[in-house]
């Protein structure tokens, strides 16, 4: 008992040594700045998909307009620093609450529908968004999106060095992260599986389905809503080309590639996701067709993704343990 | 309201159609507390979609239903399960990505109040009801006899087990009334008895009303007191088993001519 216990402490020392090491280790490579961007983005997928998780893969909603959500968040933010002077902080949360907001917008409507039909209805409400993104000039600059979006600063420390968002990125990550396992692991995100696995059994055990529903797709809403305001500052630049349904498209595929349904999928999906493309340079002009072939092999054959393989090979692995044991 | 206090569940010209077909025909029925009641009829008889639209999973388009003495025709479905009406679904519907343990405390939903901030600062609320949830779930499976593998994933119980297993699910509901549609569907006569003595002790133990549906005629004759016939929707007798099996329109029906009560 205490030797699991001490095998649990030590794993999280482990992992925060790695996530205290690993800016200080790219602060001191070749081509630094490249590769700190490349993390920050990342971290940011990995925010923005643990979210999805939430909706997509915890509470089975096939919710394709988590997007617009994230650019809700990245849109308002930045409007309320650039022309209304607001502290970037205050902004964040409004962007996290505006997302919320057109979260509720989409949500309630479509979540009347199951299935294909309710994806089929958020994606239409995703281009909705995205045209109104790329078409309302005087407020989201259109086509030429918000220029010049303002560094952060924060207890008077400025994001010049690209170090320090990747630092920042790694606490909301974490945070994140801990938000989500909190809420799957209670009553709450009971709720949330049980309408997952079979959603008139949820009912009739006393579940009121569509107002969980809600609020797994608000929750989602609302995180996606702050990676977008975290998002905003380290592009120094957003346009409507940053949430179209292709990049839709690529937070879904980090998802099932990394593992739905497990707490780890959406970070392992996102690093691999902004990594592939790094890997691949010389072979950039089958990227899509590449990332296509590993979706599917992935689906066929590691249906639970990358944790979910791993998970099971742990479990193979332990039975074999174990079953080794008792034959001595 | 009912003339008598005892029923539990009352069913007044209870109707649902499909498009042009009446699965349920004007069915008038009642349930004693304390009793054992069976329902049985040809397939597509509607005696699923009769459960269905008592537990509100369906509306009804007529008639009206009571759960002690309230009128429940138009309460949502887990506001009803919340009154004390549970049931389980054909075919063992669990949550097969859970494992044992936590189908049971699925169950406790109901019963429990924690939400989002108490999951997000693990408040003393949360951490109180986890530790009830976890003995209540765990005596419900001493009960049912599925203790020794609670931490199974319910996917990989055997079929004879993920029935009883649905019964659980439906026991932390904390039911007055459990209504459960063809439980011992694809057991083996054994397991069968398993679950028909499961139904009597629960009974027995926890005072619960029980409104069965069974092909096994061996296992609903000598379980149930009284025993209600759908064909086409409609009900055509009720009585005991030994009345019921002798009714004439139920042996065309259903049973087949010349059928005894046997065991």
């Amino acid at each position: 008992m205490s030797n699991s216990t001490l095998k649990k402490v030590l794993g999280y020392v482990i992992l925060i040594a790695l996530l205290v090491a690993v800016p200080l280790v790219i602060n001191n490579l070749p081509g630094r700045a490249y590769l700190f961007h490349l993390l920050c983005i990342a971290l940011i997928f990995s925010i923005l998909g643990m979210g999805y998780n939430l909706t997509m893969g915890f509470t089975g909603l096939s919710n394709l307009a988590h997007i617009s959500m994230f650019s809700a968040g990245a849109y308002v933010s930045t409007i309320l620093v650039q022309r209304f002077d607001v502290n970037y902080w205050l902004s964040f949360l409004a962007g996290a609450l505006s997302a919320v907001v057109l979260g509720a917008f989409i949500g309630v409507p479509s979540l009347r529908l199951r299935g294909t039909y309710f994806s089929i209805i958020t994606i239409a409400f995703a281009q909705v968004v995205y045209i109104v993104e790329r078409n309302w000039f005087s407020v989201t600059g259109g086509t030429d999106g918000l220029l010049e979006i303002p560094n952060i600063s924060l207890f008077g420390i400025d994001f010049l060095n690209k170090m320090n968002y990747a630092y920042l990125f790694i606490v909301m990550a974490v945070l994140t992260f801990l938000l989500v396992k909190a809420l799957v692991q209670s009553r709450v995100g009971r709720a949330f599986i049980a309408i997952r696995d079979g959603a008139d059994l949820a009912l009739t055990t006393g579940i009121n389905t569509t107002m969980y529903k809600i609020i797994s797709f608000l929750t989602g809403s609302f995180i996606a809503g702050y990676a977008g305001a975290l998002y905003a500052p380290l592009m120094r630049f957003i346009d409507p080309e940053d949430f179209t349904l292709g990049v839709m498209l690529n937070v879904l595929s980090a998802l099932v590639i990394g593992g739905a349904r497990t707490f780890w999928g959406p970070i392992i999906g996102a690093l691999f996701i902004i990594a592939l493309p790094e890997v691949l340079i010389p072979l950039r002009a089958y990227l899509f067709l590449i990332q296509g072939i590993l979706m599917v092999l992935i689906i066929i054959y590691f249906p639970g993704g990358i944790m979910g393989g791993v998970y099971k090979l742990m479990g193979w692995w332990k039975r074999r343990r174990s079953a080794g044991g008792a034959n001595k | 309201m009912s003339e008598n206090g005892n029923y539990l569940l009352e069913c007044r010209g209870v109707t649902k159609r499909f498009g042009g077909l009446v699965a349920v025909n004007n069915v008038d029925f009642y349930i004693k507390k304390g009793e054992i009641f069976g329902m049985i009829g040809p397939n597509g008889s509607g005696k699923s979609t009769l459960f269905n639209t008592i537990s509100r999973v369906y509306s009804a388009d007529g008639g009206q239903v009571f759960f002690n003495r309230e009128d429940i025709t138009h309460v949502p479905p887990y506001a009803i399960t919340v009154k004390g009406l549970g049931r389980t679904y054909q075919g063992s519907k669990v949550f097969p990505s859970l494992s044992v343990l936590e189908n049971v405390i699925v169950g406790r939903h109901c019963r429990t109040r924690s939400f989002l901030q108490d999951a997000i600062f693990r408040t003393p609320r949360l951490r109180r009801e986890e530790k009830e949830g976890r003995e209540k779930a765990l005596r419900i499976l001493e009960l049912v006899g599925l203790a020794d593998r609670k931490d199974t994933r319910v996917a990989d119980l055997p079929y004879g087990l993920r029935s009883i297993a649905g019964i659980a699910i439906a026991l932390a509901t904390e039911p007055k009334l459990l209504m459960t549609d063809e439980p011992a569907a694809g057991l083996n006569p054994k397991e069968t008895l398993t679950v028909m003595d499961l139904l009597r002790k629960m009974r027995a133990e926890m005072g619960i009303t029980i409104f069965l549906i069974e092909h096994n005629m061996r296992a609903i004759m000598n379980t149930a007191e009284r025993i209600m016939v759908l064909n086409y929707g409609s009900k055509i007798c009720e009585g005991t088993p030994r009345e019921v099996s002798a009714d004439e329109q139920v042996c065309t029906a259903y049973l087949g001519r010349g059928y005894r009560i046997q065991g």
